[in-house]
């Protein structure tokens, strides 16, 4: 198998390593940096619950490659909260308004609205449920999820 | 009862946000496929690609040959190290792996393991199978049929007791049936004004919780520790005791976050497989299924209802009925979803005169087990299209034939059982007043639309099924509550953290709770049937309770835990005799639970489900919009707003896709949709515009502050609800679930 190198950066940190051509990115995040924060459900690129950011743009790390994100920004679920701890107004809005239940869906869920609000500050109930298309939930019934959304990009507005 | 005054209460019936709350937004939170054990070997399951055929031999000569694998695995293999190789909950009836048959598509027949899961796969792709095929039976009436054959030879009773059944006969392919008859219904309906009959047709579901199986199982010294999301962990230990011919002191079962549940993660073969080839080969061994495989595992029964009603008067003077429950391929749980099926197919009215008789049948399929609603959806989803369609036929409003006929609360449901402790009555009024009543209105964009209502009961947690719990006092006055019950996303952990610092009068902030291992945290029953808020809530309850009475027998009536110098001083006191910490334990034992019912056992609550849709539909392309679905749910006491409304939300969203969209596909014996590509699950643009959940609290739920369970409550209704909307709207009566648009617009092409 050919190998190939990557230097990418990782929720800010600089991270080089050469991997299978055919490492999968939720491989590479999963068990070769252990940021099992990532999950992977489907493994066919539907149900969003392995969705990271790869330069602001959500991607289903199940299916891309990691090779492909040499020179890339990469943003997990680990990297949402400050470095001092302090949670991402999204993460604080999905635990106060109940936006998860068994959690599994979460970190696809955060880092896709992530995506949304640093494009769209101000998305409408609508926007939010078209964007979310790709990220299945069974628990919640999406609805407490569009709540946490609509509150996250108020506060973001508001500065 | 005595009503608790709501404002002395600090967090129960208050925003509290959940105690897994941090860990799931930052990715900390561990679950079951985050587990890695040094040294594991990965597995990987050939699995049979015929539904029924003979096992002629196994070829791993190639797969042995493959780069990484270690071994392969067949049932003679692991028979060496089993004391028994056949499991299931009610009937053992389920090989490990397959023996001399196959009776599924997709039965496992060997494992392979390797160093990595993709060296394993790749094993498992390289095993060859010989088979030879053997007659399908693909439905519930072929399986009946004269002259079929039967699918399994003798068979022994489960991890909860004997196999099941209350009629003694011994068909074919019955793997259950469920009989009661009250009253003379023959003699009823041949006198009565109006009979009608209707015969309902429900696919098979899959609970697609999106977690997938997974197990570790890790030898380790004389003890066995498995890994694994499980509903059921000291069943699991049981099973795995009596399968391994070990004491249950050497068997461990550890449950991480479960990332879904629905039933899914009860009995599954996974566990099994996992322990017995950890034991053979002496080695850490991990299974992680993939979603298609997770969707061979198991689902919900797909099934078909007949009911008989005789009217009289506008009055319900008999009813007969009959449910055939498709099984599948192994009993899993379905003799006991057919007995909790029958028991709860009546509806919630007042019935003279009586007859159900339910059947779980073996068929060459999937096998069907629990699912949240744990067979009332089924018989509840007939019961409600049956009662419309009666009060259509009689030109009654549908509201009110139920109104008219519908049990009260402290009614009797069956005499002997527990009187109803739900209002359906009055949450079936509550729904209405938000949904209106007004049927066939017309959209500006031409679509109609139409309001339905469906009720039902669920006699839940019955026989109160033994809990306990500890409550742990540290000295600083934060507490530590150590039990088994799994926090399966339902806010199971949160409600026990919210009632022992109730209890306790220490700030929810000051709880934490223990991961459950069988190994440490004490016996709880199992973590379904709505029963972790009230069976162990009470137990934590009590566990609290006794905290603080061996803190008042040292330090005076009138402390309270609240004051950590006080609690230092008790714990750190000479003649305390407190060890450092204050151990409080609680416990619920089984209770009573026998009722003179064709059931069987009393009903620790009442857990009511009402629902009233608004749908839209376009009558040119048969498209149905939910508009507004509101939920009615007695529960007792809310002890967490948003858990609660959480689950009856949620759950109402999960039946709109088993009402609409979900349907496992079988060709013949053949699965053809086994994964979320073709199988429909809601997405977010699916849900209503308006989902509403509601709740009658009247603190009277047997649980701890007067609260009930209600995990399953909104689900039973929802199809059924939906179902009599669109026939409300349309005038057509779909009798299959799930409702296709080509179904609504045939009749009126």
């Amino acid at each position: 198998m050919n190998e190939l190198s990557i230097d990418a950066v990782v929720n800010g940190q600089s991270v080089t390593a050469t991997v299978p051509a055919n490492r999968t990115l939720s491989e590479f995040l999963r068990d070769d940096l252990g940021l099992t924060g990532t999950k992977v459900s489907c493994a066919l690129e539907l149900c969003g619950t392995c969705t990271v950011l790869v330069d602001g743009a959500p991607v289903s790390a199940c299916t891309f490659l990691a090779a492909e994100v040499d020179g890339a920004d990469v943003l997990t679920v680990e990297g949402l909260a400050r470095d001092d701890g302090e949670l991402d107004p999204l993460q604080r809005a999905f635990v106060e308004h109940g936006a998860f239940q068994c959690g599994f869906c979460t970190p696809g869920m955060l880092l896709t609205a992530k995506a949304l609000l640093a494009r769209d500050p101000d998305p409408d109930e609508a926007a939010i449920r078209e964007e979310l298309h790709g990220n299945i939930c069974r628990c919640t019934g999406y609805v407490p999820i569009v709540e946490a959304i609509q509150a996250a990009a108020r506060e973001l507005r508001a500065g | 009862m005595t009503l608790v005054d709501e404002q002395q209460l600090q967090t129960i019936g208050h925003h509290t946000p959940r105690v897994d709350g941090h860990a799931k937004v930052t990715g900390t939170a561990c679950f079951g496929a985050d587990i890695h054990v040094p040294g594991a070997l990965h597995a990987a399951i050939v699995r049979s690609r015929l539904p029924h055929a003979r096992l002629l031999a196994v070829d791993t000569a190639a797969a042995l040959e493959a780069p990484g694998v270690a071994c392969v695995l067949t049932s003679g293999d692991l028979a060496r190290v089993l004391a028994r190789t056949r499991f299931g909950p009610v009937i053992r009836d389920t090989p490990v792996l397959a023996e001399d048959v196959v009776r599924y598509e997709g039965e496992p027949v060997a494992v392979v393991l390797a160093a990595t899961p993709q060296a394993a796969r790749a094993g498992a792709a390289a095993v060859r199978v010989e088979l030879e095929e053997l007659p399908v039976l693909a439905t519930v009436e072929e399986a009946l049929a004269e002259g079929a054959a039967p699918l399994h030879g003798e068979t022994e009773g489960g991890e909860f007791g004997s196999a099941w059944s209350s009629s003694g006969d011994s068909a074919p392919n019955v793997a259950g049936h469920y009989h009661d008859l009250r009253g003379d219904p023959d003699g009823a309906l041949a006198a009565a004004e109006h009979v009608f009959s209707h015969e309902y047709r429900l696919a098979p579901l899959q609970h697609y919780a999106l977690e997938n199986h997974v197990v570790t199982a890790v030898p380790d010294g004389d003890e066995l520790v498995v890994h694994t999301p499980n509903q059921y962990p000291f069943l699991m230990v049981r099973m795995l005791a009596g399968m391994l011919g070990r004491p249950e002191s050497s068997i461990r079962v550890v449950v991480p976050y479960v990332g879904g549940g629905f039933g899914s993660k009860e009995y599954v073969n996974v566990v099994p497989i996992a322990a017995a080839c950890a034991v053979a080969v002496n080695r850490p061994v991990r299974l992680e299924l993939s979603v298609e495989e997770s969707f061979r595992s198991s689902g919900r029964h797909g099934a078909v209802v007949r009911f008989t009603t005789g009217v009289t008067g506008g009055r319900i003077v008999a009813r007969k009925i009959e449910l055939l429950f498709d099984t599948g391929a192994y009993a899993d749980q379905g003799p006991r979803v057919i007995r909790q099926a029958g028991y709860r197919a009546p509806g919630p009215y007042r019935i003279p005169n009586l007859q159900v008789d339910a059947y779980a049948v073996y068929t060459n399929k999937v096998p069907a087990g629990a699912y949240r609603g744990f067979g009332a959806s089924q018989p509840i989803h007939g019961c409600e299209c049956h009662m419309d369609e009666i009060a259509e036929a009689l030109g009654l409003d549908p509201v009110e034939f139920r109104l008219d006929n519908l049990l009260e609360l402290g009614d009797d449901f069956a005499e002997g059982d527990l009187p109803l402790d739900c209002d359906i009555p009055t949450s079936l009024t509550m729904a209405v007043e938000r949904t209106g009543r007004a049927t066939a209105e017309r959209l500006p964009d031409g679509r109609v639309v139409g309001v339905g209502v469906a009720v039902g009961v669920k006699n839940t947690a019955s026989g109160r099924l033994p809990s306990r719990a500890i409550v742990r006092l540290h000295r600083d006055g934060s507490a530590t509550v150590v039990a088994s019950g799994v926090e399966l996303g339902q806010g199971g952990h949160t409600v026990m953290a919210q009632v022992a610092a109730e209890t306790l009068g220490i700030p929810y902030e000051r709880v934490r709770v223990a991961k459950v291992d069988t190994g440490t945290t004490p016996f709880d029953q199992r973590t379904s049937s709505s029963r972790t808020t009230v069976h162990l809530g009470i137990a934590v309850q009590r566990a609290a309770e006794d905290v603080l009475a061996q803190l008042r027998a040292v330090a005076g009536d009138d402390v309270d835990a609240a004051d950590a110098d006080v609690v230092a001083a008790a714990v750190n006191g000479k003649a305390s005799g407190l060890g450092g910490e204050i151990v409080g334990v609680g416990t619920v034992d089984q209770d009573a639970p026998e009722a003179p019912t064709a059931f069987g056992m009393r009903a620790g609550y009442w857990e009511g489900s009402v629902g009233a849709a608004r749908v839209a539909v376009d009558l040119d392309t048969g498209a149905v919009e939910v508009l507004q679905y509101v939920t009615v749910a007695d529960a007792g006491r809310v002890i967490n707003p948003h858990g609660a409304h959480g689950q009856e939300v949620g759950g109402a969203v999960m039946a709109v896709g088993h009402a609409l969209t979900e349907a496992l596909d079988f060709d013949g014996g053949y699965l053809a949709n086994p994964s979320p590509v073709d199988y429909r699950v809601p997405l977010a643009a699916d849900v209503p515009g308006v989902v509403e959940s509601l709740f009658l609290e009247r603190g009277d739920g047997p649980g701890p502050f007067g609260s009930k369970g209600l995990g399953e409550s909104s689900i039973i209704t929802v199809a059924p609800a939906i179902a009599n909307a669109i026939a409300a709207a349309t005038g057509v009566r779909v009798r299959e679930l799930p409702i296709r648009p080509w179904a609504i617009l045939a009749p009126t092409r």
